[in-house]
């Protein structure tokens, strides 16, 4: 079984989670703004659950199951985000599009070029058919990073998700694997380094 | 299983489903229509059935189901049946449905559909239901538009049956809304973490 593979992007690199990130991933995403967004980031963000999910990360990937990434940046300090595909559903060629950006990070078009380089690994190394994301549509920026990743809006399921005891409006949007081939002008992975 | 009630409506009887209808269920869901129209394989598998029932009484108690055989009201010939499946953290459930298909074009999903979901809605306290169907099966989308769903959107290709990605439309509905919007607007609602 190979190792869950690097991605290096124009500006970012895209590596696992080790657990030495925890503490990082618990005060980034921990962010009152950033958990808010997210349907899974709890608030407080409890000691302990940025290990625990870290800890998922190896296992679910050699299973198949997801691929989740630690967004870097070198002009940046520390972590960027995460992203990543999760519920990689085989018998349907699908996954789930994720992540999240690190509010002093926020409109600088990391979460685009993040996602971009996902989608292009689930199309091009899992081989997937296609990929869909979901958002809050209380949170439209979400909306704008998966319009600029080629997705279509494809539904708007009315307060479909309970967060924080409200019930939310969710998008959902997709982009399929011929039409992620015939968009892609040049490749949001410049480098894939395999350790 | 033994948690469930049976439903009344004007001509259908919806009841817990048991072991006994195994060989009922396999031999109207074998149907290659009616395969054809849902995500259960075809030929259907001997013993799928009994194991499929038996497996439901654990959903039913951890709240994560509901499912009821659809009868005929008074000669009690099981017809289809209905079911939810529950995400209890987010008060939703997923109807679904099939119909025998001698008994199609009766109205018979429609009428054991509303059921369910009334039950889902004054029982099991969900706040939504929604339900997904092949697009090219708006026969489907009919009876959910009748039960007072709104089309929601179309996932492209978002299911593979038989080899060929299928396009799948997905409609909801919401308790009581009225109710809700007056809550609402005298108080907006506050995001907090609960």
């Amino acid at each position: 079984m190979t190792g869950q593979p690097a991605l290096v992007t124009d500006r970012l690199l895209l590596r696992p989670f080790t657990l030495a990130d925890a503490p990082e991933v618990q005060r980034l995403a921990g962010d009152y703004e950033v958990a808010s967004h997210a349907l899974d980031i709890p608030y407080p963000y409890p000691d302990g659950a940025a290990e625990n999910w870290i800890t998922t990360h190896r296992s679910g990937f050699e299973k198949g199951m997801h691929v989740v990434y630690a967004v870097a940046c070198p002009e940046e300090q520390g972590l960027v985000g995460a992203v990543g595909l999760v519920e990689v559903n085989r018998r349907h060629g699908r996954a789930e599009l994720g992540y999240w950006v690190a509010k002093h990070c926020w409109g600088r078009g990391y979460a685009t070029e993040a996602a971009r380089a996902v989608i292009e690994y689930g199309f091009s190394v899992l081989g997937l058919h296609r990929v869909h994301g979901m958002h809050f549509s209380r949170n439209p920026a979400s909306g704008r990073v998966m319009e600029k990743c080629g997705m279509s809006h494809e539904a708007h399921l009315r307060e479909h998700d309970r967060k924080w005891g409200i019930f939310e409006n969710v998008d959902v949007w997709g982009i399929l694997h011929d039409e992620w081939r015939e968009r892609r002008t040049d490749p949001a992975i410049r480098e894939c380094r395999v350790r | 299983m033994e948690k469930q009630p049976i439903l009344a409506t004007r001509r259908l009887l919806l009841r817990p489903y048991t072991l006994a209808d195994g060989p009922e269920v396999q031999r109207l869901c074998g149907d290659y229509a009616v395969a054809a129209t849902t995500l259960l394989p075809h030929p259907y598998p001997d013993g799928l059935a009994e194991a499929w029932i038996a497996s439901l009484s654990e959903g039913i108690e951890r709240g994560e189901a509901a499912a009821f055989a659809v009868t005929l009201a008074g000669e009690g010939t099981l017809i289809g049946g209905v079911r939810l499946r529950i995400d209890p953290g987010h008060a939703r459930g997923e109807l679904g449905f099939w119909v025998a298909k001698h008994y199609w074009g009766r109205g018979y999903a429609t009428e054991a559909a509303r059921a369910v979901i009334e039950y889902g809605f004054s029982v099991l306290g969900l706040h939504r239901v929604h339900g997904m169907h092949f697009s090219r099966n708006p026969a489907s989308g009919r009876v959910m538009e009748k039960c007072g769903m709104s089309h929601e959107g179309r996932l492209r290709e978002h299911v593979r049956k038989w080899g060929v990605y299928e396009d799948v439309d997905i409609w909801g509905v919401l308790r009581e809304p009225s109710v809700r919007h007056g809550v609402e607007a005298s108080s907006p609602p506050v995001r907090a973490p609960l």
